[in-house]
């Protein structure tokens, strides 16, 4: 693999974050009863060690409760009966973050199409490609798609290589769309995203995945944070990260790779890993409903992933 | 009807011979089985009594027959709401029944029980450990591709021996003789209670076949599901409390639904009846919660928690797979079983049943071919012309497709979608099932069968029903979609080794395992309406019926005193009703004389609130709302009632407009009052005086004490000249059904103080205001809960009791010397105003509404 879109500088290794994802409701009426579901504890494994977090709901919920999810993200569960008009969420964490650097040499080894006639091939009961050949499928958010396919079949070309696909479909993507904060919603169809190109690292993270799987490969959707560093000589904002996406593919023998097509770069020790799931739709960091006559409320989201002083 | 025991084989003459011989000639392509005559023309064995049957009734007795199961099922109020459909119709029944040899149904019974218990491990195995999948004898696509493989219910193990509580398996016979599976109904399936609706109007259509056929009763399937029931509940519970989640009236099988509460005795709530708290699932009661350790949902399951699954669904309780996952209630079916509503599944079951019962299946499934296979693709694309081709998953917009009907541009397109997606596709065979012997105008016809049977999970396996719900369509032979709606078919299988015709079902429970019925505020406020609709409706007919009534003797004889009161009558009539205009106000001159029209519309807009038929129409939805708290006479009743208005409305709108005193309104009014009667007659003797019943009754006094209120303020606020006094006064008394104790109690005394004490103060007469506020009183004084609630409604009832207990009817009676009653109306006024104040409170008070449920979302209204 000789022409892999990398950024100039190193990547980042061994960092210990304090992560803080704070969510706030404002309802113009009360709300009586809220139940919500949330994924934002960081994964354990896979190049990360969670080494605390806590969940806060505020008003104080009658139960706060998590579980080990189908994907094997941790899922808090909480339901606040107290009479409120404004709700906030609160995920404190501490990570530690120490990857092993993607194996690009046997990526560059593997051809794309002996990848997908070993996850096609049934009688293959190698436990990988049993955990993986799930992701082969469409999901609700990533349905099969002619036009995903087209925009595909220009970068996954016979003869590459994996770690060239993932190349070339982080590179694509990267230089051909536009992000744009707020053109697109839940309902955009990847269709729409490849006429309007452009849209947030969601969308980005959806095409990658789609575009796998119309080739046969397994991908996933990855959902975390991504460290920001302030302009040379500016000091860091409060609350000025965000929750990110991106997605991640099935190299036998190799594992998974998580790729950012949105920074067009592989993921390294600035990336917190949330959750994980086919589609967004599995990961949202949180969802919930709300008995209440309110018809208008206000939600605000601050972040906050920070090299940890001992880390 | 034939009481032979032992009939000459029938189809020597007649119907049957020639049903036999049409059989026969028609035969073209397989050999189709026909359950009743053998391919020989002969009648098979266990078939002759119904054959004989069927000869000695004739065309003319079996057209009979076949009208009256109609008249019974439409009596009893069983129906069904085609999907799609807006309108409930009666449900389809074919009176004669399908026979099964009892040595065919103890090979069946084993295989069916087996199916069962091996989607019962398939399940587990599925939301478990999956070695079904890590073995690689189930391919993943077949249940990580289909909807119902919900990943929210995964590792939630059962909380009893079993995963799958009830298992529907729909049976056709093909040309070879045998039944096999042409499909498993898992998420939630119905038609269980509908053979058992079945099985009773068949017994009353042919009591002598029904009594002299031994065969099995099915009675024993629904005792074994509440024993099944208990049984799943969480090991925590003491007594399983246990209740039917529907998703409604407007459900395709709402009949059912209720029907099975009232069967099984387990109280049918809604989404917005339950609530999930301190980890477990709560029913809503009166001003406290309930308990509930077992849900037998007949709701899909992506619909079932708006937490986990679809976020919009508002037929769910959230946070109920929480509930579930913490082991603290059981759904059954559980959520995750839809995945085993599965086509693709069908050709992997006799290897599944190897791996996980170590068993060989004993029943076929109809072929089918999983095109995620690439043998089977080419075999189904190869043969598009003949099979016919399902997607994994039903779900709308993806229906099955027959390929022989499809033309060549349909075949092609259907080829580019399974050869995009193959795995999503199975092609099964156009099994060509058996016939059997339908009515059809009074002829036999022969009529494609499909037989759903039943599985429950109860004891240490499972119980089969013995019986089941046959379906016979009118497509001619091949399984496609059904084009009409379906005709029933009730299902007997012989029984003559004298197992006990009746099994004891009388066991003795211990005092804990009893629980009172819980009753949601919706069942309440429900009930509350249809005590007040039930009476509006009565009290409405009544006085249009004396209005009316006066009407039509003014017509005949117009003398000024009838003008008067007819005046001060139909006035009333709109007051009371609250109809304005109408018949009072300045314009309303020209109505009075020709009062036609407005009366018309009083009696027949359906649409226009304070009419009859308004009330007749809220009276029967609230009345559907409810329907497992009723006893089944009154869909009897309601129906005559709607008929009756429905026929004078075809009259008064179908033919000439109101054609004056010739045209009759007395049947249509007379139809009401007699239908309403019976209906006061069914609550008061035919239903438990429970929570649910009390509100009725508060209702229902509430209502006709305003009613006679109104009345009395309407018609004898002011005193006129005593003919037409005289006049207004019978037609008052009349409507408040009083006219008769009047003569006889007050036949020297006649005069308005009298009238007041019959219908206004009076604690021993059933019509009067007094006697109304000595019912509400003993109503509420049996409403459990806490007292605060109750104190505020019958804080207002001591008041309102206390201002007519001090009235003297003699002064109310008495006119000022304007000629105006003022006592007698302020103190209507003070009555109505407090009657006004007691409904809301008790709305106030009792049926509190939650908010709506939404979902929490970002400030641009979308969760990105």
């Amino acid at each position: 693999v000789s022409a892999l879109p990398l950024p100039a500088e190193a990547p980042v290794t061994g960092r210990r974050y304090s992560l803080v994802h704070r969510t706030e409701y404002t309802y113009d009426d009360e709300v009586g009863t809220s139940y919500g579901r949330a994924h934002l504890i960081p994964r354990h494994g896979g190049g990360q060690q969670r080494l605390s977090s806590q969940v806060v709901v505020d008003p104080a919920p009658d139960e706060l409760r998590e579980h080990t999810d189908f994907f094997g993200n941790r899922s808090v569960y909480f339901a606040v009966t107290t009479t409120h008009t404004r709700l906030s969420v609160t995920a404190d964490s501490v990570v530690e973050v120490n990857r092993p650097a993607v194996d690009l040499t046997a990526l560059g080894a593997l051809g794309w199409e002996e990848v997908r006639d070993r996850l096609a091939n049934r009688a293959d009961l190698t436990p990988d490609l049993l955990e993986a050949r799930p992701f082969l499928l469409p999901s609700p958010m990533i349905a099969r798609s002619e036009e995903v396919a087209a925009y595909a079949a220009g970068i996954v070309r016979p003869g590459l290589s994996l770690g060239e696909i993932v190349t070339g479909l982080t590179a694509d993507i990267h230089d051909e769309f536009a992000y744009v904060s707020g053109s697109t919603s839940v309902r955009t169809t990847l269709a729409e995203l490849l006429i309007g190109r452009e849209g947030v690292c969601q969308d980005f993270a959806h095409l990658a995945v789609a575009c796998l799987r119309s080739a046969g490969l397994a991908a996933r959707y990855v959902s975390g944070y991504l460290e920001t560093r302030p302009p040379p000589g500016k000091p860091r904002l409060q609350g000025a990260d965000a929750s990110h996406a991106w997605a991640s593919v099935f190299a036998p023998g190799v594992g998974w790779v998580d790729f950012d097509p949105t920074n067009r770069q592989f993921i390294d020790d600035r990336y917190v890993i949330a959750a994980l799931g086919r589609d967004y739709g599995d990961v949202p960091p949180l969802r919930g409903v709300i008995y209440t006559e309110s018809k208008i409320s206000k939600m605000r989201v601050a972040v906050d992933l920070v090299p940890s002083s001992d880390g | 009807v034939s009481g032979t025991r032992t009939p000459a084989d029938p189809a020597e003459s007649g119907l049957v011979h020639a049903y036999a011989a049409r059989r026969s000639s028609a035969r073209t392509g397989p050999a189709r089985w026909d359950e009743m005559v053998g391919f020989h023309g002969r009648v098979r064995r266990g078939w002759r009594e119904l054959g004989a049957v069927a000869e000695s009734l004739g065309p003319r007795g079996l057209a009979q027959v076949a009208a009256d199961a109609g008249r019974l099922l439409a009596e009893d109020g069983v129906t069904y709401r085609p999907l799609g459909g807006t309108e409930e119709q009666t449900w389809g029944l074919d009176p004669l029944p399908v026979f099964v040899d009892e040595s065919e149904w103890g090979v069946l019974e084993q295989a069916l029980a087996q199916r069962a218990l091996l989607l019962d491990r398939l399940l587990g195995d599925l939301y478990g450990p999956r070695e079904s999948i890590r073995s690689g004898v189930l391919p993943t696509e077949i249940v990580y591709a289909h909807p119902g493989f919900l990943r929210a219910w995964d590792q939630i193990p059962a909380l009893g021996a079993r995963q799958l509580f009830l298992c529907g398996t729909d049976l056709a016979r093909g040309t070879d003789g045998a039944w096999c599976v042409i499909a498993d109904r898992v998420q939630a399936p119905s038609g269980a209670g509908y053979a058992m609706a079945n099985r009773r109007v068949v017994s009353r259509v042919l009591p002598v076949l029904h009594r002299q056929a031994e065969i099995h009763r099915l009675g024993p399937f629904f005792r074994a599901m509440r024993l099944g029931l208990e049984q799943v509940a969480p090991p925590t519970a003491e007594a399983a409390r246990v209740v039917l989640l529907t998703p409604g009236t407007q459900s395709e099988t709402a009949f059912e639904q209720a029907f099975l509460s009232s069967l099984l005795g387990y109280p049918l709530v809604r989404g917005s009846d339950l609530v999930v708290s301190d980890g477990r699932v709560w029913q809503r009661a009166l001003g406290r919660l309930e308990p509930v350790d077992v849900i037998l949902r007949r709701v899909d399951s992506w619909f079932c928690d708006p937490l986990d699954l679809r976020p919009e669904s508002q037929l769910g309780v959230p946070g109920l797979i929480e509930a579930a996952r913490l082991g603290t209630v059981t759904v059954v079916n559980a959520l995750g079983s839809g995945v085993l509503e599965n086509p693709g599944l069908l050709p992997f079951l006799p290897a599944l049943a190897k791996l996980l019962l170590g068993e060989p299946l004993r029943l076929k499934s109809v072929p089918t071919w999983w095109c995620g296979d690439e043998a089977s693709r080419r075999y189904v694309l190869e043969h598009l012309d003949e099979l016919v081709v399902k997607p994994l998953a039903r779900g709308i917009g993806s229906t099955l497709l027959d390929g022989s009907e499809l033309t060549a541009a349909e075949r092609d397109d259907l080829r580019r979608r399974i050869e995009a997606e193959p795995y999503s596709w199975v092609g099964q065979d156009a099994l060509p099932c058996s016939t059997a012997p339908t009515v059809v105008d009074g002829d036999l016809a022969p009529r494609s069968l499909v037989w759903r049977t039943f599985s429950v999970a109860s004891g240490a396996g499972y119980q089969v029903m013995t019986g089941g719900l046959g379906e016979v369509r009118t497509a001619d032979s091949r399984l496609t979609p059904r084009q009409v709606g379906p005709t029933s078919k009730d299902v007997w299988i012989r029984n003559t080794r004298g197992a006990p015709l009746v099994e004891p079902w009388v066991r003795e429970a211990t005092p804990s395992q009893v629980h009172p019925l819980t009753v949601s505020p919706r069942v309440t406020e429900d009930m509350f309406w249809l005590g007040r609709y039930a009476e509006r409706a009565e009290d409405t007919a009544r006085l249009m019926r004396a209005v009316t009534d006066r009407w039509s003797d003014f017509q005949s004889s117009p003398e000024p005193a009838g003008a008067e009161a007819l005046t001060v009558l139909l006035e009333g009539l709109t007051v009371v009703t609250g109809t304005w205009p109408g018949f009072a106000g300045a314009e309303a001159g020209g109505r009075v004389r020709a009062p036609q029209g407005e009366l018309a519309s009083l009696l027949l807009d359906e649409h226009r609130e304070g009419t009859l038929a308004y009330a007749v129409r809220r009276l029967t939805e609230v009345a559907g709302d409810v329907r497992e708290q009723l006893s089944t006479d009154t869909w009897m009743v309601l129906g005559s009632v709607e008929r009756a208005l429905h026929e004078l409305g075809a009259s008064v709108y179908g033919g000439a407009v109101w054609a004056g005193p010739g045209l009759d309104t007395s049947t249509a009014l007379a139809g009401v009052v007699e239908g309403m009667l019976s209906l006061a007659g069914l609550t008061a003797e035919s239903l438990v005086r429970d929570t649910g019943w009390r509100f009725l009754d508060l209702g229902r006094r509430i209502e006709r004490a305003q009613h006679v209120t109104a009345l009395l303020a309407a018609t004898l606020g002011v005193e006129r000249d005593p003919e037409t006094d005289s006049l207004v006064v019978e037609s008052v008394l009349i409507a408040g059904e009083s006219i008769i104790t009047y003569r006889r109690r007050y036949q020297a005394r006649a005069g308005i103080s009298t009238l007041l004490d019959l219908l206004l103060t009076d604690r021993e007469n059933p019509r009067a205001v007094g006697y109304q506020f000595d019912r509400l009183g003993e109503s509420l004084d049996r409403i459990p809960g806490d007292g605060e609630r109750i104190a505020a409604v019958r804080n207002s009832l001591i008041e309102v009791r206390a201002r007519l207990r001090a009235a003297d009817t003699t002064e109310l009676a008495r006119p000022d010397a304007d000629g105006v009653r003022v006592e007698l109306r302020r103190l209507l006024t003070d009555l109505s105003t407090g009657l006004v104040g007691m409904a809301a409170d008790v709305e106030k008070n009792f049926f509190v509404h939650a908010a709506p449920l939404r979902q929490m979302v970002g400030s641009d209204g979308e969760p990105w």
